[in-house]
């Protein structure tokens, strides 16, 4: 089981199973987001009160489901760079910060697209499309902060002490959903009881959470490949490597 | 020399920082007239006065980013943060130190005269003890939460503007909930609950922000 | 299906440009978010490998 993690912290390694991975997670990813897509917009009955433009839930919950994941994500990898100096920790984090952004910003904007026909307007101060955005804010500022250290490992483990501040930050806005008078519905899926959404339009969207934490994987995944070459492009594995090609 | 107590050592700390501040005396006028101007640049902006406390609140939020990068620059250029971080004393205590002459420059003042400004922007009387007191402790969170956004770039040439982007989003609870006790009371509702929340965030940040502020001194000084 | 053609499948009950809008946008960042890592790699190794046969 130690294996396991002692190979995890050795580049090469984790450069050719990342790499074998990748060769097939990528294709059944994408094929099972167009699956997604397709029934989702086509083969779901349109909603009762919102009609058909509730089928940008099937984009925008997933998105932000997995935005919020990855930030934590990014603190796990962050405290493992603190606490134990891992290289791969901190490419790790440095990979999954642009992923989590993006996935942030299609939250954002699917969330504000739906927002209009639904409630009237492209955005609505309320508690979750808030934090949402704040959500963006901590990303931006993991990655400022990276960015602007010279010392990539001075630099990584900053953002991790910054990544592990925010995700304090997130359940404590998130609970102002309570207290903060939102336009939201409540939380419709539990998953201690059985949920508020009718089981037609359940599947689909799981099937599209677990598409986005997939695509979230896959480009966590190839990040890392792109950083390791390049970090590493003095060693002796990428030489023989190039140089196989 | 023999070694110190760990409160003698916080003592001599924020005498020293006391010192330091007291010598530049407008450094204290800074954070003040900030607060004072830019809240009479609301109602200029917006039209005949804004019954408003959020106001107040972003104001004194801005006040407390724009003086957040300065707490550790002093001494990070002419080294005393070098020394403190060799000395055998816990960097735990000594931000704390550094934290509270920063927030009795810059927070303390701010909500003493909160009154004042709570009259210039015709909020009802009873919404002026709820908004020094929420002042009182949310500068504090401010100042701690600063303090972690100025340790991780104290070393860094383009530190200033960088911190404020940092902090920012931290900032968010306290605004929100030391803006909730205020309009409770303008509503006339119980303002204790927000306030209490807010007093909750306070004493977790006192009790966790020095862990993350001593690491990103550490870190900073390696640099 | 619970559309009738592909009239209704563009317009969407007058909601059609938003939900097009939302899916082609999301489609779009994930497309970069796949390709652009990959391309990268790409150019990185193509780099490298000029850089060790001149070298």
């Amino acid at each position: 089981m130690w294996k396991f993690f002692h190979k995890l912290g050795s580049p090469p390694w984790f450069y050719s199973i990342a790499g074998a991975i990748l060769r097939w997670l990528v294709p059944i990813t994408l094929f099972l987001l167009i699956v997604g897509y397709a029934w989702g917009l086509l083969f779901t009955a349109p909603d009762f009160r919102q009609g058909n433009s509730y089928r940008i839930m099937y984009v925008h919950v997933p998105a932000a489901v997995v935005a919020l994941a990855g930030y934590y994500v990014m603190a796990l990898a962050g405290a493992i760079c603190i606490i134990w100096n891992m290289k791969m920790a901190e490419i790790a984090m440095r990979a999954t910060a642009p992923v989590g952004a993006l996935l942030t910003l299609i939250a954002l904007v699917t969330g504000g697209i739906w927002g209009k026909p639904t409630w009237g307007a492209w955005w609505v101060w309320d508690a979750r499309t808030t934090s949402m955005l704040i959500l963006l804010f901590l990303y931006i500022g993991v990655i400022v902060l990276y960015e602007a250290y010279e010392d990539k490992s001075g630099g990584s483990r900053a953002a991790g002490i910054l990544a592990l501040v925010g995700t304090v930050n997130i359940p404590i806005i998130y609970k102002s959903v309570d207290w903060w008078y939102s336009l939201h519905q409540p939380a419709s899926i539990t998953f201690t009881g059985g949920s508020a959404i009718e089981s037609s339009m359940l599947y689909p969207l799981l099937l599209m959470i677990t598409v986005f934490y997939s695509l979230f994987t896959c480009c966590v995944l190839a990040n890392m490949r792109v950083s390791l070459i390049k970090r590493e492009s003095r060693s002796s594995w990428v030489r023989t490597l190039v140089e196989e090609d | 020399m023999r070694e110190l107590g760990m409160l003698e050592y916080l003592q001599r700390i924020v005498r020293r920082q006391f010192i330091l501040a007291f010598r530049v005396p407008s450094e204290f006028a800074i954070p003040i007239s900030f607060f004072i101007m830019v809240l009479a640049l609301f109602p200029l902006g917006f039209g005949p006065v804004v019954k408003n406390s959020g106001v107040i609140w972003i104001v004194a939020l801005l006040a407390s980013l724009l003086s957040s990068d300065r707490i550790f620059k002093q001494d990070y250029d002419d080294g005393t943060l070098d020394q403190l971080l060799m000395s055998p004393q816990s960097l735990f205590g000594s931000s704390l130190a550094y934290i509270f002459v920063h927030w009795s420059q810059t927070g303390l003042p701010l909500a003493l005269i909160s009154p004042l400004v709570a009259i210039m922007f015709d909020l009802p009387g009873s919404a002026i003890l709820p908004l020094v007191v929420s002042l009182l402790i949310g500068t504090v969170v401010l100042s701690l939460i600063g303090a972690i956004g100025a340790a991780l770039t104290v070393g860094l040439r383009k530190g200033g503007a960088l911190v404020s982007l940092i902090i920012l989003p931290l900032y968010v609870p306290v605004l929100i909930f030391g803006k909730a006790s205020v309009e409770a009371a303008i509503q006339g509702s119980f303002f204790s609950p927000p306030l209490a929340l807010l007093t909750a965030l306070a004493c977790g940040a006192v009790a966790f922000a020095p862990f993350a502020i001593g690491a990103g001194l550490r870190i900073s000084m390696e640099i | 299906m619970y559309f009738e053609s592909l009239y209704e499948v563009f317009f969407m009950g007058g909601h059609g440009t938003y939900v097009w809008s939302a899916y082609l946008f999301t489609s779009s960042v994930i497309l970069i978010m796949v390709w652009l890592p990959m391309a990268r790699l790409r150019r990185s190794i193509k780099r490298l490998a000029s850089k060790f046969k001149v070298g």
